[in-house]
């Protein structure tokens, strides 16, 4: 399952990039165990999940080439 | 149906604000149009005067979002017939303006109210952020009030 990551405002901070690929995760749980692991300031950040541009719960399975995005609290306007 | 742009790059100036007034001269079945500017403050925080906003955006959802919000506008308010936003991204500096909502119909009351709701809307459900950057180019991610 091929997935892409993207990564908006303090998220992109933290991870350092903007974007990512994975092939190795099932749900986005899996996806987010992984990357607070590898950056634990995630865990004390709030965000939203969205999977080609629809909010997302933890239990969602991806399909191939979803377009994943880690999104903290919009700040628009 | 045609795509709609909502993101400009930079400030939204006087003379877009203009076109878009202008545009409605067409339909004269309008009566009032309801008009909302977002600007940017100056804001001090700690003792740092902010400078300018940097803006960025998940562009495709943008998009997605924003022709949510009109649907959900277009439905409520019958009286409400147009709906034009534009967002900025990019560099706004202080007291330049980075949101444009205009929201025409047929009168007053429901176009003041729709376009008060939208911009809300655009607040909770838009994938926006704004950096705050001082003078000397440090930053702090900014919340929504």
């Amino acid at each position: 399952m091929n997935i892409k990551v993207l990564y908006f405002g303090v998220i992109a901070d933290i991870t350092g990039k903007q974007e990512d690929s994975f092939s190795e995760f099932a749900s986005v749980k899996n996806l987010l165990n992984f990357l607070e692991n590898r950056f634990p300031d995630l865990k004390r950040s709030k965000y939203q999940i969205s999977v080609n541009q629809e909010i997302k719960k933890e239990e969602f399975i991806f399909n191939n080439n979803d377009e994943v995005a880690l999104l903290p609290p919009f700040s628009g306007g | 149906m045609e795509k709609k742009e909502y993101l400009i790059h930079g400030p939204i100036k006087s003379n877009t604000v203009a076109k878009y007034i202008d545009l409605q001269e067409k339909d004269q079945s309008l009566g009032a149009h309801s008009i909302f500017l977002g600007q940017v403050r100056n804001d001090i925080i700690g003792e740092k005067e902010v400078f300018k906003i940097e803006y960025s955006a998940y562009e495709e959802m943008v998009g997605k979002e924003m022709q949510n919000i009109e649907n959900i506008i277009l439905n409520k308010y019958k009286d409400v017939r147009k709906i034009h936003i534009l967002h900025s991204t990019g560099d706004v500096k202080a007291g330049e303006n980075s949101l444009f909502v205009m929201i025409s119909g047929g009168h007053r009351i429901e176009t003041r109210t729709a376009c008060s709701e939208t911009v809300d809307l655009i607040k909770e459900k838009v994938p926006v952020w704004k950096k705050e950057v001082f003078k000397d180019e440090s930053y702090k991610w900014g919340k929504n009030s």
